[in-house]
């Protein structure tokens, strides 16, 4: 929690390096839960944070809780404390109540509508941000140690994300605004310098929902359309990139062939299974997120 | 398990080798037509038999 001082032990020094990396404007933001999925705080390696190898395995990290959740590039941000709150006396004296909160705002530009309702769902769980600003540096916050990171904390109560309609003399955007949690303080923000990290925003993406319902023609043969959560079809998958599972018999299917018939149309010719056994396709490609095509089980005909 | 590609279809080597060649036509022959007999000899590399000529003692 924020605290005007610690009055059992007051000690400071003011000197300042000669060349020290405070930080530039925002140009995106990389969310990520406050907590693991064991339920402990989320730290990440300062090392594995410089590098965009270790990042990679993050955007595309099966559990949703390891998955980093960046954002395109933002415009327009603003990130400034209110004013500390003080209480003012008869006499015109004043007493520092607690600090101002920290508020953020930034624009997605041309961004789709689809984008606002993921979004939004930044207020259903404890998320934080790292943010990469204008000149590359990497800001998180102070973790346990030197060696870690953690993302900073954002008061999920007030994330209001909107889509801002184009008009005659302004482009589509999506607006997102949130409070960081007040028990975030300004002296607590760490970064990594720009020279030290070989990405930047540019590199990083965000996973698409992937979508499909295979729909059997035959005993041996299937077909499914797979659509992102855009309305766009998913191409150039290969036969590797699926898993084809009997939830009856939990065996492994090895599919015969599969043939990409069409824009996004992937059929495919399997061995015969047990008429009525329940079967699921999965798929597995860096930059996708296959899990609701995997809620679409079929029946074996 | 290794994949062969042929066009747009990817085939699973052993799973096609497993298949005889008519079992395999029957299940390709809608969308590889004609070239059925061809392709699979191409995914198993299985030598296409030719039937020995009968000797006539002659």
């Amino acid at each position: 929690m924020a605290s005007v001082c610690n009055c059992d032990n007051v000690s400071l020094n003011t000197g300042v390096p000669s060349c020290v990396a405070i930080g530039d404007i925002a140009r995106c933001l990389i969310f990520d839960t406050e907590l693991t999925s064991t339920g402990l705080l989320k730290e990440r390696d300062v090392d594995d944070l410089e590098s965009f190898a270790s990042v990679e395995t993050w955007l595309n990290a099966v559990n949703f809780n390891d998955r980093w959740l960046p954002t395109p590039e933002l415009e327009n941000v603003e990130n400034i404390r209110d004013e500390a709150v003080f209480q003012e006396f008869n006499s015109g004296n004043k007493a520092k109540v607690r600090d101002g909160f920290k508020n953020f705002t930034g624009y997605l530009v041309q961004a789709p509508r689809e984008l606002v309702g993921q979004l939004k769902q930044l207020a259903c769980d404890d998320f934080g941000a790292y943010i990469i600003d204008k000149s590359g540096n990497l800001m998180g916050y102070k973790g346990s140690s030197t060696n870690v990171m953690r993302p900073i904390l954002i008061d999920k109560n007030t994330v209001d994300v909107q889509f801002v309609e184009a008009t005659d003399s302004e482009v589509a955007m999506i607006m997102i605004k949130f409070q960081w949690k007040q028990a975030m303080l300004d002296e607590n923000i760490k970064l990594i310098s720009a020279d030290e990290m070989d990405y930047g925003c540019a590199d990083l993406y965000g996973l698409l929902d992937v979508c499909g319902t295979p729909t059997p023609s035959s005993a041996t043969e299937f077909s499914v359309t797979l659509t992102t959560n855009y309305g766009t079809k998913v191409t150039g998958l290969l036969a590797g990139d699926f898993t084809l599972t009997n939830e009856t018999t939990s065996a492994s299917v090895t599919p015969t062939s599969v043939t990409e018939s069409g824009n996004g149309v992937y059929d495919f010719v399997i061995p015969a299974q047990t008429t009525g056994d329940v079967l699921e396709l999965s798929a597995s490609k860096d930059r996708y997120d296959f899990s609701c095509l995997a809620e679409s089980t079929f029946v074996a005909l | 398990m290794s994949w062969k590609k042929v066009g747009k279809h990817e085939f699973n080597v052993e799973a096609v080798k497993s298949m005889t060649l008519s079992q395999f036509s029957k299940q390709f022959q809608k969308s590889l037509g004609d070239n059925c007999e061809l392709i699979y000899y191409k995914i198993t590399g299985k030598k296409k038999s030719s039937k020995k000529k009968k000797e006539t003692g002659e």
